[in-house]
Order: C-alpha cells, then sequence, then structure tokens
C-alpha cells in the first residue's frame, strides 16, 4: 500500500493574505456606551500596541484549517500504536452526544437544580469508575491524568500528615515508570526513591525491601507496568507496603488490558487515577483535553478534591462537605465534555468491557509473537511472559549492525501509512519502540503493521540509508531538531521566524 | 461477547489470532495474574448489557433533558461567561485528523497540527504582549499555579502576594500546587472602596524574600485594576516577577499586559470560541516575557518553526522537551503531559476568524454592554455596583442593597433568567452581593429584561 | 571561524587486541614485538570523515605527519600543518604530544580533539588544563576517562555542535591506570583529574545521548545531602571528585578536587588524607561517615580513583554511614556499582541495594557488587569491553 499524505504549501496564518478583509461581523449596537466607557478608563490601559491578527474573510480561514487537518493524522485516519497511550477509536455517537449544548452552554455556577442531568451523568461516571477500579468513591475534578497523579501524591501527603506521620516523606516509583510519577511525586514534596526492574520485567521485590523504611510513604505502580507485564507479585509488594503504615498508588493510564479482569482495588491499591481519555475512549485532541479521575479506598474518601457528586435520594448535589479535603487542583469539576464521552462509552459497553481488556491483550500477543520473528528485533525483560495492554521490543541489535535506529524505524513506518509507536520509552529498554494497538485495531492492519516492520528491517539489513532517509511520503521530510531547539534559532512564535527570515537564516 | 467497535471479537477472528499463540483461550493471556485476585463476576456498570446507539442516545436525551437553559442567554459569571461560539469553530474542531490525533510526537506527520498550534501561541503572545506562550495548560487555575510554581523557581524565593481580588477557586488552586514547593501564599488585600488591589497594602508586603506578584484584571469582580502599570513597577523594585492573570476577550481594548511590563501572562480561552462545558474543558493561557531564566522553567509543551535536515523547507516541531516531565522525570518543571491542544487551535480559529477588527469590535461591543448595565442598574435606585466608580468590563459585581442574593438569584432563576453566582459562595460578608455577566450574547432588550424582572423581585424581597 | 586543534597519538590502543594495558612508554616495543596493528589512524580518519560530512566550516589546526596531517590531507576539510612534530618521525612520544597542545594554546585554538586513550587523554589534559575543552576520539587500549565521545562519528557530531554553538561544556574526569601498581598486576584506576570537554546540550529529541545539566544536578545532590543527611558535631570524610566538592563548595570549604577530605561541624579537618591519617582521625572523632562519588564508566564506589579509602578503613564503618552520589548521567548505562579493594570478606559484606543520591530529593536504588567474586567470565568481559570499544 502506497501513502502520500497532503502536502499544501500552507502559509502560516499571518501571510495567508496581504489585504485586510471584512472579518466576523459583530454587531455595532452598544458604539456610544462604549465610547462613554472609555472615556473615563485611563489612557495607559487602553491598547496602544498593535494587534497583529491578519483580518481574513470566511472562507480564507476555513481553507487554511482544513489544509491544515489534512496535514495531520489521528486514528479515524490510521492506526496510532502509541504505547502508554491507549489510542482507541472514538466512537462517533459519544462525540455527538457530548457536544450537546444542553452539555456544552452549562454554566458550571448555575444553581444545581437547573442541572440535575448532568450531575446525575456525573454521579453514574463516579460510581462506574469505582466498580470498575475496585474502589469506593472517585472524584473527576483532576483535568489529565497526570493531575490526577498529583492529587493521589497530596492525598498520601495529607493522610501522613494527619496521623502525625511527617517523616513518611518517601514516595517510590519504579525505574520504568510514567515520567510523570516522580514529577508528581515531587510536586506534592516527597523525595523520591526509584527502584531497578528485575529481569524477569517485575519490580525488583528485593530491591523495594531494602529501601522501606518508617520514611516511606507509598508506591507508585502501574500494574501492568509499562512493559506490558503483569506484576504477579502485586499483592506481596501491597503487604510490604501496607506493613509500613505506606499507601499504594495506581497509575491507571494502562488499564485498558485488565478491565472487567482483575481490579487494583482486588490488588491492594489505595488510590487509583485514570485517564478517560486513553481507556475510556475520549478522543486525544492532538494532545489534550483529557480528563483523569481519581479513585479511593473508603478510608481515604474525606480527602478527595472537592466538590464530588453526591445524590441524597431526591437530587443530585455538590458535595463540598469533605473532612480532610486536599482542596482543589482546578477550578470548577473538572473536564465535563470528556467524561460525558466516557459516559456514553461506558453506558454502551456495559458488561463488555471486559471484550475490550481480552481483544486488546490478544492483539497486543498476537502482533508481539509476529514482530519477534524479525532479525534486529528483540524482548528485553520478562522473556516467556504474556504481554497486557502493550509491549516493548528493542532495535539495540539493528542499531549495531546496520545503524538504523528505533527513531529511523519509526520514520519508515510513517511512510507506510501507519503512525510510530512510542520510542525511546521506557527509559530501561534501549532503542524501544512500545507498541500498543488497542482492541479497536483490525486483524488487517496489525497485519500490515508486522509486514512494515518486516519490511523495514529488511530494508536496514540491505540497505541502510534507504531507512535513515525516511519519511519521504509525509508532508515534509525529516526535520532538524537541533535548529529547531537551538538557542540561536529558536522559534516559538511568528516574530521570532519572521526574525530568523530577515537574517537569512 | 462481539462488538462493532472491537474488530476482533468475532469468534473466526479470535481463534485464528489465537492460533498464532499456540492457546485455546484467551484466559491463558492471564495465567499470570493470581488467581485470588481475578474478578470472578462481570462489572456492574452501564445498564445490565451493550446498549444499541438507538438506545443510548434515547438514554441520554432523558437525562440532559433534565437541564435547563435559560431562555435569554445566561447572565452567570465567575471567570467564564456565555459567548458565542461560530460555526467555523466548531467545524475545525470537528475535524478528526485534529481530534482523533495524539500529541504530535511524530513530527512530520502532524505538520498542520503543529503549524495550527504554533499560530496559536504566536497570536496569543502577541495578544497578551508577551514574547512566547507555550501550548496551553489545562485551563486558565492551572495556568495561574504554574505560573506561581514557575515564578519562585526562577527567583529561588518563596514568598508568593496573591490579590484578594482574584478569583477566589484560583487561589485555592495555586494553594494546592504551591503545597509541595513550601511556598509561603500571602494575600494582598482589597480596597474596599474601589474594589481594587490595595496598593498600600501591597507596599507593605513586598519584600526581598518575594518571588512574585499574582493581580487579575479584569478581576474576579469584574473591575478592572486601574493601577496595574504602577503594581508592576512595584513589584519589579523588589526583584518580584509581576504575574497577571487577564481575561483575552478584552484585550482587543485593554492594553496587554506583557506591553505593560508583566512577566508572566496567564488567562483562559474560555469564550475565544470554547463553550462553557459547565466548567471545562478549556486552555490555559501561559507566557513569558523573556526567552532565557523563565523559558528554561516554563512548563508544558512548545511548537518551534524549524527546517527539514536537507534544508530547504520549513517545518515544525516541539521543541525544548527535557523541559517536560517525560524525559526529565522529577526535575521537570511540571507533571503535565496532556493538556488542551484541542480548544488552543479553538482559540486560534476565533481569533484568525475576527482578525484585529474583530477582537476590538467584540472588546467594545462587551464594554458598551457592561456600561449599558450599570447604567440600567442604578436607574432603578435598587441595586448598584458594588464599587460604584470603578471600571468594570464584562462583568459587573451588583449589591442589592441588603437584599439576599441567594435568594434574589433562585427567583430571578424561576423566572427563566440565570445570574449569578452570589457572592456569598465566597464571601459570607457579601451576602447581598452578586455577579451579573453580559457579553455579546445580549441584545439591548435581554439587558433590559433582566433589569425589569430584578427590580420587580428586589421590591419582593427583603 | 571555529579553530580546531587536532592530534593523533598514532600509536594509541595497539596493545588492547595483544593483551596489553596501554601503549605508554616500553609497552608499545612489546607491543610490536607481539604483532599489534595501528589502531588509531583509522579511527583519525573516520573522524574527519565524518565531521566533513557534517559540514564543519571551521579551520583545523593539526599536528604534523602521523599526528594530524597525514590523515588530513585526505579529507575535504580546511586545515593547517604545525611543524610539530619532525615530519621524518614516525614513532612519536609523549612529548610531542605535550608540544603539539602548547603550540594549540599558542595558535588559540577553540577545542582539542584528539585520538587516543587515557594516557593521551592526561597528557592533553596536563597542558591543556580547565582552559580548553578537549574532546577525545576514542582509540585506547584504557578509557576509563569521560572526555571521550563514544565513537569518531558522534566525536564529529560534537564538534560540529560546538561549531553552532549547541553544546554545553561540562567537567568531566581524566582517569587512567596506575602503572606503578601495574607492574605489581594491580589495575588501580587513578583520578589525574578534571578536564572541560563539550557535551551535546540537552535541548535535543531523546534519540539522542541525553546529557543534561550535571552542573545544576552536582548542586542540587550537595544542596540535599546537606540539608537533608548532614548532621552537626559528625565527622565527614569526602571522597574525590567534583560532586563531593561542590559540598565543600556550599559550606564554603576548600576541597581539594582529587584527595580524601574530612569535614566536622562545617570546618575542614583534613585535606588530601592518606589512608593512615584517615583511620587516624576516625579514632580520634569516634565515628565518621564517608561521602563518595561513582568514579569512571564503570561504575566503581570503591577501589578506583578512591584507594584511599581502604579495606582497613572501610571496616571502620557500617553500611549505612557510606553515602554514594552520582548525577543521572554517570549512572546511564551502568546495570551494577563494583567495589574493589582486595578483600574478599569485606567485598562481600558490603554489597547488595544501596541508594545512590542523584538529585534534589532524588535517590535511586543500585546493586552494589564485590569485585572479587563477580565470576571470573564477568570481570574478563568488563575489562575486554572497553579493548574491544577501542578495536572496532
Amino acid at each position: 500500500m502506497t501513502f502520500r499524505q497532503a502536502k499544501w504549501e500552507e502559509p502560516v496564518v499571518f501571510e495567508l493574505s496581504s489585504f485586510s478583509r471584512q472579518t466576523f461581523l459583530i454587531d455595532d449596537d452598544f458604539v456610544n456606551e462604549a465610547s462613554e466607557a472609555l472615556k473615563r478608563v485611563p489612557k495607559s490601559l487602553i491598547r496602544s500596541s498593535e494587534l497583529k491578527i491578519p483580518n481574513l474573510s470566511e472562507v480564507e480561514v476555513v481553507r487554511h484549517y482544513n489544509r491544515l487537518s489534512q496535514m495531520s493524522y489521528g486514528v479515524d485516519v490510521g492506526p496510532v500504536p502509541l504505547g502508554s497511550c491507549t489510542m482507541k477509536y472514538n466512537p462517533k455517537i459519544c462525540e455527538e452526544l457530548a457536544s450537546d449544548p444542553r452539555v456544552t452552554d452549562l454554566h458550571p455556577y448555575q444553581d444545581e437544580e437547573e442541572v440535575q442531568g448532568i450531575l446525575e451523568i456525573m454521579y453514574l461516571v463516579q460510581k462506574w469508575l469505582s466498580e470498575i477500579t475496585g474502589m469506593d468513591e472517585c472524584s473527576l475534578q483532576p483535568p489529565a491524568g497526570a493531575a490526577g497523579e498529583f492529587v493521589g501524591a497530596l492525598i498520601i501527603r495529607k493522610y501522613h500528615h494527619d496521623r502525625g506521620h511527617d517523616n513518611k516523606n518517601e514516595m517510590i516509583v519504579p525505574e520504568a515508570a510514567h515520567g510523570s510519577n516522580p514529577a508528581s511525586s515531587a510536586m506534592a514534596g516527597f523525595k523520591v526513591v526509584k527502584i531497578p526492574t528485575a529481569p524477569n520485567g517485575e519490580t525488583d521485590i528485593e530491591a523495594l525491601k531494602s529501601v522501606l523504611s518508617d520514611n516511606t510513604a507509598g508506591l507508585m505502580l502501574t500494574n501492568p507496568n509499562t512493559l506490558g507485564i503483569f506484576e504477579s507479585s502485586i499483592i506481596e509488594i501491597s503487604d510490604l507496603i501496607h506493613e509500613r503504615d505506606a499507601l499504594m498508588y495506581y497509575d491507571g493510564a494502562n488499564l485498558n488490558g485488565i478491565l472487567g479482569i482483575v481490579r487494583p482495588g482486588d490488588m491492594g491499591f489505595d488510590i487509583v487515577h485514570l485517564n478517560l481519555h486513553k481507556t475510556f475512549a475520549a478522543p486525544h485532541g492532538g494532545g489534550g483535553p483529557g480528563a483523569g479521575a481519581v479513585c479511593v479506598k473508603r478510608e481515604l474518601v474525606e480527602y478527595l478534591p472537592v466538590p464530588i457528586v453526591g445524590f441524597d435520594g431526591r437530587s443530585y448535589k455538590l458535595r463540598y462537605d469533605l473532612s480532610r479535603t486536599i482542596g482543589r487542583v482546578s477550578w470548577f469539576y473538572g473536564n465535563i465534555v470528556p467524561i460525558v464521552k466516557s459516559f456514553v462509552y461506558i453506558a454502551s459497553l456495559g458488561p463488555a468491557l471486559r471484550e475490550v481488556a481480552e481483544i486488546s491483550v490478544l492483539n497486543t500477543n498476537y502482533l508481539m509473537s509476529k514482530l519477534m520473528r524479525l532479525k534486529g528485533i528483540s524482548l528485553p525483560y520478562g522473556e516467556g511472559r504474556w504481554r497486557k495492554h502493550e509491549f516493548v521490543v528493542s532495535f539495540e541489535n539493528l542499531l549495531k549492525e546496520t545503524g538504523v535506529s528505533a527513531e529511523d524505524v519509526a520514520k519508515a513506518l510513517l511512510d507506510r501509512g501507519l503512525h510510530a509507536p512510542t520510542i525511546y520509552f521506557p527509559l530501561i529498554v534501549k532503542e524501544a519502540h512500545m507498541i500498543e494497538v488497542t482492541e479497536t485495531e483490525t486483524k488487517e492492519n496489525i497485519d500490515r503493521l508486522a509486514k512494515a516492520y518486516e519490511e523495514i528491517v529488511d530494508l536496514a539489513y540491505k540497505n541502510p540509508q534507504a531507512v535513515k532517509s525516511t519519511p519521504t511520503n509525509t508532508s515534509v521530510k525529516r526535520l532538524d531538531v537541533l535548529v529547531a531547539n537551538h538557542p540561536k534559532t529558536l522559534a516559538p512564535t511568528y516574530d521570532y521566524l519572521e526574525k530568523l527570515k530577515s537574517q537569512g537564516v | 461477547m462481539p462488538h462493532n467497535w472491537i474488530p476482533n471479537s468475532s469468534p473466526d477472528i479470535k481463534k485464528e489470532l489465537m492460533r498464532e499463540l499456540g492457546i485455546n483461550e484467551i484466559q491463558e493471556l492471564f495465567n499470570d495474574v493470581p488467581t485470588k485476585i481475578i474478578l470472578n463476576k462481570g462489572l456492574s456498570v452501564g445498564f445490565g448489557k451493550p446498549l444499541t446507539e438507538y438506545e443510548v442516545r434515547r438514554l441520554f436525551n432523558e437525562l440532559v433533558s433534565k437541564n435547563r437553559l435559560s431562555s435569554i442567554p445566561s447572565f452567570v459569571g465567575g471567570g467564564v461567561c456565555q459567548h458565542y461560539v461560530p460555526s467555523v469553530v466548531k467545524a475545525v474542531l470537528s475535524r478528526p485528523e485534529f481530534y482523533t490525533s495524539y500529541t504530535p510526537y511524530q513530527a512530520e506527520i502532524a505538520q498542520g497540527l503543529l503549524q495550527a498550534i504554533f499560530e496559536y501561541q504566536s497570536l496569543m503572545a502577541n495578544l497578551y504582549g508577551v514574547k512566547i506562550v507555550n501550548a496551553s495548560m489545562y485551563n486558565g487555575s492551572t495556568a495561574s499555579a504554574e505560573a506561581v510554581l514557575m515564578a519562585a523557581r526562577v527567583k529561588k524565593k518563596k514568598k508568593i502576594l496573591v490579590s484578594d481580588c482574584a478569583h477566589p477557586e484560583i487561589v485555592e488552586v495555586i494553594k494546592s500546587w504551591a503545597f509541595g514547593a513550601g511556598l509561603d501564599i500571602v494575600k494582598v488585600r482589597m480596597d474596599l472602596k474601589s474594589g481594587e488591589t490595595d496598593l498600600s497594602d501591597l507596599r507593605s508586603k513586598l519584600d526581598g524574600s518575594t518571588a512574585a506578584v499574582f493581580i487579575q484584571t479584569p478581576n474576579f469582580f469584574g473591575v478592572v485594576e486601574s493601577a496595574l502599570k504602577e503594581i508592576i513597577e512595584e513589584t519589579h523594585k523588589f526583584d518580584a516577577l509581576s504575574i497577571v492573570y487577564s481575561n483575552p476577550l478584552s484585550l482587543g481594548v485593554f492594553e496587554g499586559p506583557g506591553n505593560l511590563g508583566a512577566d508572566i501572562v496567564v488567562g483562559d480561552v474560555q469564550g475565544l470560541g470554547i463553550s462553557l462545558n459547565y466548567g471545562g474543558p478549556s486552555a490555559g493561557i501561559l507566557g513569558i516575557n523573556d526567552d532565557k531564566e523563565l523559558l528554561r522553567q516554563l512548563p508544558g509543551r512548545l511548537i518551534g518553526a524549524t527546517r527539514t535536515l536537507s534544508g530547504d523547507e520549513l517545518g515544525f516541531t516541539m521543541i525544548l522537551q527535557t523541559r517536560e516531565q517525560h524525559i526529565k522525570r522529577e526535575k521537570a518543571t511540571s507533571n503535565i503531559t496532556t493538556n488542551s491542544s484541542l480548544e488552543a487551535v479553538g482559540a486560534a480559529v476565533y481569533l484568525t476568524l475576527l482578525g484585529s477588527q474583530g477582537l476590538r469590535k467584540l472588546g467594545e461591543a462587551i464594554l458598551g454592554r457592561t456600561h449599558y448595565l450599570i447604567k440600567r442598574l442604578l436607574d432603578t435606585g435598587l441595586a448598584e455596583p458594588l464599587f460604584r466608580d470603578s471600571h468594570y468590563f464584562r462583568e459587573v459585581s451588583i449589591k442589592f442593597q441588603g437584599r439576599s442574593a441567594d435568594q434574589v438569584v433562585k427567583l430571578l432563576s424561576s423566572r427563566g433568567i440565570s445570574i449569578g453566582p452570589a457572592l456569598s459562595k465566597f464571601y459570607k460578608e457579601l451576602s447581598d452581593c452578586s455577579l451579573v455577566c453580559v457579553t455579546e450574547l445580549h441584545a439591548r432588550r435581554d439587558i433590559d429584561v433582566l433589569v425589569t424582572v430584578l427590580e420587580d423581585v428586589l421590591r419582593g424581597v427583603q | 571561524m571555529v579553530k580546531l586543534g587536532f592530534v593523533v597519538n598514532p600509536i594509541a590502543g595497539m596493545g588492547g587486541s595483544v593483551g596489553l594495558k596501554g601503549t605508554d612508554g616500553e609497552l608499545y616495543e612489546e607491543a610490536l614485538r607481539r604483532g599489534a596493528k595501528p589502531v588509531a589512524p583509522s579511527k583519525a580518519l573516520r573522524f574527519l570523515q565524518a565531521l566533513s560530512e557534517k559540514g564543519f566550516q571551521g579551520v583545523v589546526i593539526a599536528a604534523n605527519s602521523v599526528m594530524g596531517c597525514d590523515y588530513l590531507s585526505l579529507s575535504k576539510l580546511r586545515f593547517e600543518c604545525l611543524d610539530l612534530p619532525d615530519p621524518g618521525k614516525r614513532v612519536t612520544s609523549r612529548e610531542d604530544t605535550l608540544r603539539v597542545v602548547e603550540a594549540f594554546l599558542e595558535n588559540s585554538v577553540d577545542l582539542v580533539v584528539f585520538v587516543g586513550g587515557d594516557g593521551t587523554a592526561r597528557d592533553v589534559l596536563s597542558i591543556a588544563g580547565a582552559k580548553i575543552p578537549i574532546l577525545g576520539v576514542p582509540s585506547g587500549v584504557k578509557m576509563y576517562s569521560g572526555v571521550f565521545a563514544t565513537s569518531p562519528e558522534t566525536a564529529a557530531e560534537v564538534v560540529v555542535e560546538f561549531e553552532k554553538g549547541g553544546v554545553v561544556v561540562d567537567q568531566v574526569e581524566v582517569a587512567d591506570v596506575d602503572e606503578t601498581k601495574l607492574k605489581e598486576d594491580l589495575l588501580n584506576i587513578r583520578l589525574y583529574g578534571y578536564a572541560v570537554t563539550p557535551v551535546l546540550e540537552g535541548f535535543v529529541v531523546p534519540s539522542k545521548d541525553l546529557v543534561s545539566g550535571s552542573e545544576e544536578e552536582k548542586w542540587g545532590i550537595a544542596k540535599y545531602f546537606i540539608e537533608d543527611y548532614m548532621l552537626p558535631k559528625t565527622l565527614y570524610f569526602l571522597g574525590p571528585g567534583t560532586t563531593t566538592k561542590a559540598i565543600a563548595d556550599l559550606l564554603g570549604l576548600k576541597k581539594t578536587l582529587l584527595g580524601v577530605d574530612a569535614i566536622y561541624d562545617g570546618r575542614l579537618v583534613g585535606r588530601d588524607l592518606s589512608e593512615s591519617e584517615i583511620l587516624d582521625l576516625m579514632r580520634e572523632y569516634g565515628h565518621a561517615y564517608l561521602v563518595v562519588s561513582v568514579i569512571g564508566r564503570q561504575g566503581y564506589v570503591f577501589g578506583r580513583g578512591n584507594q584511599q579509602f581502604s579495606a582497613r578503613v572501610l571496616r571502620n564503618v557500617r553500611k549505612n554511614d557510606i553515602f554514594v552520589l552520582a548525577t543521572p548521567s554517570k549512572l546511564t548505562g551502568i546495570k551494577y556499582l563494583l567495589i574493589d579493594v582486595g578483600d574478599p570478606e569485606l567485598e562481600l559484606e558490603l554489597s547488595g541495594y544501596w541508594r545512590i543520591i542523584t538529585g534534589y530529593g532524588e535517590e535511586t536504588v543500585k546493586l552494589v557488587l564485590p569485585a572479587c567474586c563477580l565470576d571470573k567470565f564477568l570481570r574478563t568481559k568488563e575489562i575486554t569491553r572497553v579493548s574491544e570499544d577501542s578495536t572496532t
């Protein structure tokens, strides 16, 4: 299959037209009042500097952005096997229903009686997510997964503080964890203690034991972990942590492979965060918005950020009455639109959620099995173990033998109309590709992906330069990241770019 | 249980995939999960069975019909207000190449999205009068918190002065986020006459240990901080950074805070083509007036222009990623990964659609309505702006002269008009005050109706 | 325009394939006797070719003949030849290297690139000091020093980035085998000093080797150690290295870079201490803590560069009294750390999981192994790996 991405030499919006056209119409009904008001405002506050926004007609604007969209790539165009990102298909019904004005035009400070419908939806989502994770209550306030982690870390911090255990200031995090784990812990004021991964791909329990002390506040873990391997000693790990009066924190970014099969709550976790834009099919929006719920066991409910939605048997209410709440991590009540999408998704699937996990794991292992036949690819850690929602292969041998790197392979995939997986993560695997096809990919596309890898690896041994000079079928060829990042040629806005152009760079 | 969202769930395909793996049952793939924790029941979520699209649509309709939208555009304020969302913005944001894509890690296949975010950064930087704006934060409140943390890192100081006139929920968010860094959040009093930040209180609290001063304008009470320039200058005298939160819709009329000397600017794109969404999602604006030290500490993603390795074409890519958590981890400037790219693109589309002409006119349209509302209120003799001589934009804090604002809000609601929030929600002592918001959506007759009904209600309330 | 000083030690690396620990001094003759072939010239050519392919714009100031210009004449790069060494000279010596680097300084080059191993690095450092950044193209038998790029091609990449301004300079160790001990068949790695070397700045995608802000990390480690671990009225021995020195710097104390110094209650109570002086102080103060950094690319905690912390010294402390500091970049690619103090029983006793301080509020757990008892195979493999690198 050949692939050619659209290539419009689309000017930056500031260069679209040299004319100033009539733009979107705004009424003149209050010009007199406006000038009256402006007369009173101190001069220094009134805008005198240039507003550098082009004045375009509607058709120019629409074409500009549609052309840009054609030079982009999402799940609705083809597979996006980014590991740890769970780029599943986003059902259109979820999109349509969530854009209902009875959702999007609601004001967060409207009287609760006027918004019973949305509160009921939020209440149900809280309940469902509690059931899915094996927890007792959820807050939907965190606007994304990382904010959820931060909430979790703050809960751990406050929990120990309230018990007079301020000495508990160490958060244990595996080396292979998502980068946001240590970052969130540090933001909550914890010391971060990293522990290695054992050769079987699981947490090194001996290393864990060696760092446990009275100062241990908690362990942040994702299970299945970032290698896609299920931590089979999870009960022992939970016991070790709880014996030290510390808490178990579950990074729920990787829940897709265990939905309905095993629950974090039953594994011994006390706090879970979820990325609704991953497991529960809210689209990723080119980088956001997401939505991140935080769910906890009974003894931690009072610590959740406020408000959560409660039901008194008659009506739904925003509850601010949690006695030990960590406060707010964002204004209002969370990213409601993605939450509504996830509501429609869960409502539609119901008990079929288990099918999601089964097929995503089946797809993962099927692709892994096919890739393991190829030269130059290895599967570090956990030999002979099934993976769950994702797997991580290494192109270290390919690099040594041909000079073709994991990044080169990724770019060659783009040329075949396939998005690349996550590369160079987790950091414990050299030349890594972290691959997650999810349950929404067809067998045909998984086969295509395997075939593409095969072609690329073959080519690497025959003509490495041909792989290194990819991509050529995308809108642009490989970009110079050093120029992009160099202090002298840094151009994060059009003003910088114009200046560089005028200097002939 | 085969499902049309799960293409390989048909039994024959499953069988074929399992053959490749040499297994007979999918269960075997979970043989490493301890049996004692395997869930031995079905999840009780949803409505007992998978629903068809028409079933779920019907169910959803029943739920959302319990939400009431007022017949005339909402007057509710409090940091976000109902504005018009142009069809063009909706059309662009529903392009699946945008909304179903991931963060543009593979730049070559995501040039369009990258260029759109680059344009957002450029447009927003110009609007706020700063050098650089990042690719977005979650919303205005978290952008504010990140701004405070950034200022503390840059200045290596812990004291942060926050205006008491800022949105109380923003202040709460700042406090939560600053917890780990051990920052000392000190409030600067409001001048009770003007509803602006009290300059003399600010002076008395500013000292060498101050890392930053956080000001919002127009502030929570709708009041324009008329001494903004002086506040910024005072701040700089103590080697502290000035952080200014402002409403982007006001900047067609009011000067960009960066042009007045603000070091860090923040805001929220709600209103710039982005709906209320019951509070979220939106996108947070975060910009800086420096490309060295502040840039090193700027959290979040940043898109930059570059060229192809062959040197002949312009392109865009994510830059300065080492500041981000997936590489720098606990050293990262923030833990943020997912942000609000789609809303940022929406805001860019909106700004492009309006152009400089439209944005200026929009600012005037809102300012004119604000002025008209105040005039009409004063005419009633029953209500007045909480701060009579101050300048308001979009929102007005209104005093009902002793009458319970909670009650007034409820009574208006029962007559199909939404105003609020009653300020008692945040300040006990302001029990007879409420916010009212006017935007381009409000025709003259809408404001007239509001005032007439309000007058009527106020006469009935003691 | 960037001026690049370029010098090749043509005999560097010859000993490796014939089982010698180096080619310094009389070992060269022995290498020749054993049939060793030169390896440096091919490394030099690879480097220069990559440099020209990557579009280096500057000028190369090169040593004469076999020490530089012979290879440059085969490249498309712009270059100038020094009249050192004597063109007729086919066998060159340490002195030649020293004189060439002196000439580089006189010509005010911006960066010195040398092709060689640890011995060459020491020689270049002894003249260049911290005045000019130096960068090694790996071609030695031993390469314990931090100035080496991972391959001739990466060296070229670093130089091109140096030219564009896209690098930072970092302080790195120059270490070498102690030849006096080598005769006694002891592999004793000594720290000879710190060079400044260019590293690609952190502002690159993760696919590139990421060396970011290790200078900043050092201060973070030092600050964290002082705030969180240092006790008043307690004796601390700070081992060699820039990370441990950062602690003293923050306390306003002048620590030796390469020696073991002692601190008590914010005062320096011993500088550049020998084993017996350390033992004396321990007796005098009772209890003491040791603070060491990880030395060399092999990850030694004890036994390389800090032999003052002998088995006798270590017998006086408990495992918990030892703090190990290391910047994350130092630990990249190191699977486990090593102790080599020539006392198997002690080494075994000390081995296990250790916490390493890697940043402000950041620690990591590493397995520390006894050098004595890693099985023989593993040990030979570790040592030959280095020589393999130098011959490929």
